[in-house]
């Protein structure tokens, strides 16, 4: 395409040259980016279906169970590639282009679960060990879970967990009792205000000590003569450590599942759900890394775009 | 052509969602969802009590932030701050139209391409 010319208008050709050969790119990228938005498309509407049928099967699912204090485990990378020598002084400048990489954070190993989460089991096992009466109690003065969950489905997880933490593997038990253990902390004293919870939870605490005695070996001789003394007064400073460790790793926060919101039996659609929509995210920075490439970079170009720019900065 | 890349922030930067419920319970649920010591949200859930002052306010805010990267809009929230979304010219934080739950992307209604299409001069 490119003719060869007299040396004073040679640098036009080439000037011309490179302005085509963006142009063609910026058409490249705009095609490729219309693609990648019908892909989010679909990736969207199959993450908002399985959402809807995991609302169908377990409640209306909206803000009200959002968990206050998330931090995001899905971050980007901005790495910026300098334009050629145009506009040295602006690094951040639109003559620059950015790409984006996902970075996750790494999770943090074993169930370090939100406080939604041991209320949920908290709950739980309170109607299990409580028969019927005690369980509304809770369950409503847990305000935050969706009241959907009350009672019914928790109910017999809640049951099974307490026998299957004290079969369970060492690791996998303590993960569970952290979990129930979580939200104890928070809540006793504060929560309930019934005699016979009260009995009931410190049968629990009693049997969570048992369970985890058994399990952390660490404390080998100190362990073994807690159980055999049926968690005492050895067992409720072995407690008081656990509670200041668990607290200090609840305040670091972040890392966590936001799927724990939701309870600790969530459907399967719900899984579902959150799998695609991440994948949807990952569409999503591709996209925002061909909208980079479909403005055109250039000066020469940019000359132009300076002036619809600035047309765009008066509107 | 000589190109260095410069890491601008080490620490990874956030996404900002402006949607409707659904879409971001979803964004959350893959782990997008930040809150701060502030209590600063980097999400804001349209709905139809949503004033457009407010979806403005919140997305001068997004923008303005240093920590955010992308800014996830959906169309239909797009549509009614298009002046704003169109006035944004800053290449950090990108703006990112994403099709809403009720209606499907428009091509027509991106400003990403209505400014491609003056940029090349189509008319």
């Amino acid at each position: 395409m490119s003719t060869p010319e007299a040396s004073t208008s040679g640098d036009r050709a080439t000037d011309l040259d490179a302005e085509e050969r963006e142009f063609v790119e910026s058409m490249d990228a705009m095609q490729d980016y219309l693609q990648l938005q019908t892909k989010l498309q679909e990736q969207l509407k199959q993450g908002l279906l399985s959402l809807a049928r995991a609302k169908y099967s377990m409640g209306p699912i909206g803000q009200a169970q959002y968990d206050m204090d998330i931090t995001a485990s899905v971050r980007l990378a901005v790495s910026s590639e300098e334009a050629q020598a145009a506009a040295p002084a602006a690094s951040c400048s639109r003559h620059s282009r950015h790409s984006f990489t996902l970075q996750k954070a790494p999770a943090k190993a074993g169930a370090r679960a939100v406080r939604g989460d041991g209320a949920a089991s908290a709950s739980a096992a309170d109607a299990d060990a409580d028969a019927d009466a005690g369980g509304e109690k809770p369950a409503g003065v847990k305000a935050s879970q969706g009241a959907a969950r009350a009672g019914g489905g928790g109910g017999g997880g809640g049951g099974g967990k307490g026998p299957a933490a004290a079969k369970g593997g060492p690791q996998a038990v303590e993960a569970e009792v952290e979990e129930l253990d979580m939200d104890w902390s928070d809540e006793e004293g504060s929560g309930e205000e019934d005699e016979g919870l009260r009995e009931a939870n410190d049968f629990l605490r009693r049997m969570r000590v048992e369970a985890e005695e058994e399990a952390s070996g660490g404390g080998g001789g100190g362990g073994a003569a807690a159980s055999t003394s049926g968690g005492g007064g050895d067992g409720a400073s072995q407690k008081q450590q656990r509670q200041q460790r668990r607290r200090r790793r609840r305040r670091q926060g972040g890392g966590s599942d936001p799927l724990h919101w939701f309870g600790v039996l969530v459907p399967p659609a719900l899984k579902e759900a959150q799998g695609q929509f991440a994948a949807a995210l990952e569409t999503c920075v591709e996209l925002a890394n061909k909208a980079q490439r479909v403005l055109p970079r250039s000066r020469s170009a940019g000359g132009a775009a300076a002036a619809t720019a600035t047309a765009a900065g008066a509107m | 052509m000589a190109k260095n890349a410069n890491i601008i922030n080490n620490d990874g930067m956030l996404l900002a969602v402006l949607a409707d419920e659904d879409t971001i319970t979803g964004f959350l649920l893959a782990g997008v969802g930040n809150v701060d010591l502030r209590k600063k949200r980097n999400y804001l859930v349209v709905d139809s009590k949503t004033s457009v002052r407010q979806i403005e306010q919140a997305f001068k805010e997004f923008a303005a932030r240093e920590d955010i990267a992308v800014i996830l809009i959906s169309q239909q929230v797009a549509s009614q701050i298009r002046h704003a979304v169109e006035a944004h010219n800053k290449p950090i934080p990108a703006v990112l139209e994403i099709p809403s739950k009720d209606c499907p992307y428009d091509p027509s209604q991106d400003s990403l391409l209505a400014r491609v299409k003056l940029i090349a001069g189509f008319n």
